[in-house]
């Protein structure tokens, strides 16, 4: 075996180790440069009020990087030098990562919008889908954004991941933090408490192009600057202190007062353990009890239906019955997925909330049934009367096809 | 946007599809290309092609990780390239990254599956821990530099390249148990 084809051979590796190992996207950082300046009046408006601060000009520096030339000095990944004009995302905004000459932070005060936060069990919580890892924090890095005439301060928080509980697997993660931790009013909840060195188990947001803060004509994407962000500092952190396990007891009801980091971990793995389909052992079940053995084949997404799809092949005194299960994580959200179904079953019709949508058609050897249980979707193509009969016996009527 | 809204930009011949792609995936597929051919010119027509390609195998296809089907693409029309650059005798830093793969394999030129091949690798590298999986593919499939790998898993270069020597040598191991004639 030669060297090319080994490496020619690595590239039939599994899609999904593929995907796993891609290089996430090098972050570009648009600087703005600052002349030192004695003081410089700054607007800060919140949803509540408008204060005026004076900012000292001794107490922080923005950073010039390599030429003096303005220029950005991200990289592309193939080492080309990239100025883009403005982040990826976002727009009409600017954004200056700011560092300390010596001293501290200076102070800043910051009104987020406060809000309420619903009510919601663990279960509720976790079922967001959220990515969830242990980790340390490495450094973090203080931003400000101007945005339509307001200044908005973040932070990014680099933190070494030990171990993931569910998600992605990748060793380091940047985190968007509101405001700047240690800073009085910045923060909520135990975001506050984040410090280079801390330990915690984060469960934060994924920011993508959707995510962020609009003002007029301005949007500030949280994604330009990390990949996940916290919409709320006091639900989706664990972190260990001198005095023990912070967290939020009222939510994590089953988690101990005396509960160690470990300890919530196993907690949460347990939350999170992944189990088969909800109804499909109902649905099979139900199809035993008809007289019929099933045997049941994971399948690819066939692009009809978002469902996780499953062949159930029915034997017994008739012919051989084919049924495709469409699986849904809820029967509200199987609910909605139906109601795309157009009525004959050749079609299906998706609306984005952009405005945009897609038709998609589909071509059936034979006649379509559709039908949901709970949920599923269960979709049977053909005319045999056996099958429409145990069909209708365990899902009742269909809702679209069968012309 | 997702990857399967783009499939099905694809399905419906939208042109639209090939500038998401571009704009999802251009940055990592020119990656791919220069860690190979190390000419940016080069890079941007494997690049290119690899999205004619694309249009012309979707449909029928419809792949669930667009990136990985996509790279794959590139990847081989990359390599194809620097075999007829090799051929005219003109220079790459790829080289290098193919020594590397000596480890695993004797040299002699004979038939192998590559796609069968394939799957023994991702068997052995799903057995592997998810760091060392990614560093290696990472340098074999995304044909990054050590110092990338390194700035990106916050590494030593030294900690990158002994955990790929580890792996390429738990590899050469599983391919002799596999059958595999190196």
């Amino acid at each position: 075996m030669t060297k090319e084809a080994l490496f020619r051979a690595i590239g039939e590796a599994a899609a999904e180790q593929i995907e796993e190992s891609r290089p996430k996207p090098r972050r570009s950082r648009p600087w703005r440069r600052y002349a030192a300046a004695a003081a410089c009046l700054v607007l800060i408006l919140s949803a509540a009020l408008a204060l005026p601060r004076l900012w000292g000009g001794d107490a922080a520096v923005h950073r010039d990087q390599g030429e003096d030339t303005g220029d950005c000095t991200a990289e592309n990944p193939d080492g080309s030098d990239y100025s883009p004009g403005s982040p990826g995302y976002s727009r009409n905004i600017e954004i200056g990562e700011v560092l300390c000459d010596g001293g501290g932070l200076p102070d800043i005060q910051q009104f987020g919008e406060a809000g309420c936060l619903a009510a919601m069990t663990a279960e509720e919580f976790l079922q967001q889908g959220m990515d969830i890892f242990r980790g340390t924090v490495e450094d973090i890095s203080y931003y400000e954004i101007s945005i339509d005439g307001t200044i908005l301060y973040t932070s990014v928080a680099r933190v070494a991941v030990s171990g993931w509980i569910r998600g992605q697997g990748a060793a380091s993660v940047s985190l968007l933090l509101p405001g700047w931790p240690g800073q009085a009013s910045s923060t909520d909840g135990l975001l506050a408490d984040l410090t280079v060195g801390s330990e915690a188990i984060f469960l934060p947001s994924t920011a993508t192009a959707d995510t962020g803060v609009t003002r007029g004509e301005s949007y500030f994407c949280y994604a330009d600057l990390a990949g996940y962000y916290f919409p709320e500092g006091i639900r989706p952190l664990f972190l260990a202190t001198d005095e023990g396990l912070a967290f939020d007891p009222d939510t994590w009801s089953g988690l101990s007062s005396g509960a160690t980091l470990d300890d919530a971990a196993a907690y949460l793995r347990s939350m999170t353990e992944e189990t088969p389909p909800e109804g499909l052992s109902a649905l099979t079940a139900a199809l035993e009890g008809q007289g019929y053995q099933v045997e049941a084949t994971a399948l690819e997404p066939d692009g009809f239906l978002q469902g996780e799809r499953r062949q159930l092949t029915l034997t017994g005194d008739t012919e051989e019955i084919s049924l495709t299960v469409y699986c849904y994580p809820s029967a509200a959200e199987a609910e909605a997925e139906a109601a795309a179904v157009s009525p004959n079953g050749y079609s299906t019709r998706y609306e984005y909330p952009d405005g945009t949508g897609t038709v998609t058609g589909a071509e059936w050897v034979d006649t379509p049934h559709f039908y949901r249980l709970g949920n599923l979707i269960v979709l049977y193509v053909g005319r045999e009367a056996a099958a429409l009969t145990v069909l209708e016996a365990v899902c009742g009527p269909s809702f679209a096809g069968g012309r | 946007m997702e990857d399967a809204a783009i499939v099905q930009l694809f399905w419906d011949r939208s042109e639209e599809a090939i500038e998401e792609t571009r704009n999802k995936y251009g940055g990592i597929c020119r990656s791919i290309a220069m860690g190979v051919l190390h000419s940016r010119e080069d890079a941007e027509e494997c690049v290119s092609d690899a999205l004619l390609a694309l249009w012309n195998a979707i449909p029928p296809q419809r792949p669930r990780f667009l990136g990985a089907f996509l790279g794959r693409i590139v990847r081989n029309a990359a390599l194809d390239r620097y075999d007829y650059n090799t051929a005219l005798r003109r220079d790459s830093g790829f080289p290098a990254l193919l020594d590397e793969l000596s480890d695993c394999v004797g040299g002699a030129d004979e038939e192998v599956d590559l796609h069968l091949l394939g799957q023994a690798i991702s068997a052995y590298l799903a057995a592997r821990p998810a760091i060392q999986r990614q560093v290696f593919l990472q340098r074999y499939w995304y044909c990054a530099s050590i110092q990338e790998i390194s700035d990106r898993f916050h590494f030593t270069p030294s900690k990158v390249k002994s955990m790929l020597h580890r792996t390429r040598l738990g590899l050469r191991d599983h391919l002799i148990k596999e059958g595999y004639d190196l």
